[in-house]
């Protein structure tokens, strides 16, 4: 085991981590880039980043209690899921 | 009917490549009329999560595919039905259909009350045909008929200016789009079969034969060819078990509508007069995902879904062999891109007596 401290991004940095996993050429998102048009969320990746979502929130994520504009920015997630204002 | 893919059932752990190959034995191929091969070989790969050695193993056992060698293109469909049966537990339609059904965990007394929803579809030009010539085109959408599940509609507000509600459809002529919008509220009520000849019939397409899958639903309606190949679509199954109903002498139709909470998913289930005179619906495309993708199933979901009226349904007047929606220019028939939301509202409707669900022969 080694002594060095891995510090791993928690709750929304985490999201936003995992979206730039999707486009590993972009060092930064803007909040307000449209995530579907510039190919960081698409129907392939989607559940998984429920899943993520799901994880850093501690709250089940009911399809019925969304849209898809909810997903849409890094803002509207924000918003939406971390009751955050931007 | 002899069917020619083995019955599945769900591994208790994950499978490994055989489990692929397996499930490619028993895949549906999407038939050539219909395939549309634009899926690169490196999106395939991201779908399925198994492996560029798996994916070079199911090509060499005939996995269809266009392009050239390394550079192979799938059709989505087949992607998608091969996933589902693989076992595998991480590829993304298996991932995508466990967290779709977690409406399926839930005590079944839950699709019973009534439910408020916000609703709200769009329907666009097919993305071949861009923007032009608005004046051609003939537009529909199936109108919502909440009150046949014992809802009713609250609101509801269509455009552009010049659309037209009907009984059975939404239409507009000569605009650059259709649009509905609105306040639902869907409800259900549990009922159960009584005749012995009914439930035999509804209940021979189940988990135990039949396997459900995604395609066309041009495919869906040669339901004698997609059943004979094991797999039970909402479409198919519904016009074989309208057929089977009605020829043992129930009075039977299909419903087509929408399913709630799933952001866009149109489906097809079975309405049928009981002998005790009440509306049955059935639904064995929910059975069978239920019992095979539901990771957490409640017990009672099943019989839930052969006679019950479900809150998660929004009927139309529409059969399962109808479109919900549709687009004409020039009179040939195209599918409109369409945007469909539907969220349950924040504010949920007070316990309302209603006149009885369904009625009695709502067929």
């Amino acid at each position: 085991m080694s002594g060095a401290t891995e510090h791993k991004p928690a709750g929304f940095d985490a999201v936003v981590r995992y979206l730039l996993t999707k486009r590993p050429e972009l060092t930064s998102i803007d909040p307000d880039l449209d995530l579907v048009e510039n190919r960081i969320l698409d129907s392939l990746g989607f559940v998984n980043f429920l899943y993520v979502l799901e994880e850093q929130t501690g709250e089940e994520i009911l399809m019925e209690h969304v849209t898809p504009s909810d997903f849409r920015t890094i803002n509207s997630i924000r918003k939406r899921f971390f009751h955050e204002s931007e | 009917m002899n069917i020619e893919a083995k019955p599945w059932t769900r591994p208790a752990a994950p499978r490994g490549p055989e489990g692929w190959l397996d499930s490619l034995r028993d895949l549906l191929v999407i038939p050539p009329e219909l395939r549309d091969e634009w899926v690169e070989r490196e999106a395939a790969l991201e779908l399925l999560q198994c492996g560029p050695e798996i994916l070079d193993e199911l090509l060499r056992a005939g996995l269809p595919h266009g392009g050239t060698p390394g550079a192979e293109r799938f059709d989505r469909f087949d992607l998608v039905n091969l996933a589902l049966y693989s076992g595998s537990g991480t590829s993304v339609p298996e991932k995508t259909m466990r967290y779709a059904l977690r409406w399926m965990h839930a005590d079944p007394e839950a699709l019973f009350r009534p439910q408020r929803w916000n609703y709200s579809v769009a329907l666009t030009p097919p993305a071949a045909h861009g923007e032009g010539e608005p004046e051609r085109t003939d537009w529909n959408l199936a109108t919502p008929h909440p009150e046949l599940s014992g809802g009713w509609t609250e609101s509801l507000s269509i455009g552009p200016e010049g659309a037209s509600l009907g009984e059975k459809d939404i239409t507009a002529s000569g605009t650059s789009g259709l649009t509905a919008s609105g306040v639902l509220v869907t409800s259900g009520e549990r009922r159960e079969i009584v005749s012995e000849r009914l439930r035999e019939i509804v209940t021979s397409y189940g988990p135990d034969r039949f396997r459900w899958g995604r395609m066309p639903e041009e495919l869906q309606w040669r339901k004698d060819e997609v059943l004979a190949q094991g797999y039970a679509p909402c479409i198919s199954v519904c016009l074989e078990l309208a057929e089977r109903c009605r020829e043992a002498g129930f009075e039977a139709r299909t419903r087509r509508g929408w399913i709630m909470g799933m952001l866009d998913l149109a489906h097809s289930w079975l309405e049928v007069v009981d002998e005790d005179g009440l509306v049955k619906n059935v639904d064995p495309a929910f059975v069978i995902l239920a019992d095979h993708h539901a990771e957490a199933p409640h017990p009672d979901i099943a019989q839930a879904f052969t006679g019950s009226l479900l809150n998660r349904l929004l009927p139309t007047e529409h059969h399962a062999d109808e479109p919900v929606n549709g687009y004409r220019r020039g009179g040939l028939f195209a599918h409109p891109r369409h945007q469909t939301d539907i969220q349950l509202s924040a504010e949920q409707p007070a316990p309302r007596e209603t006149a009885g669900a369904g009625n009695g022969s709502g067929t």
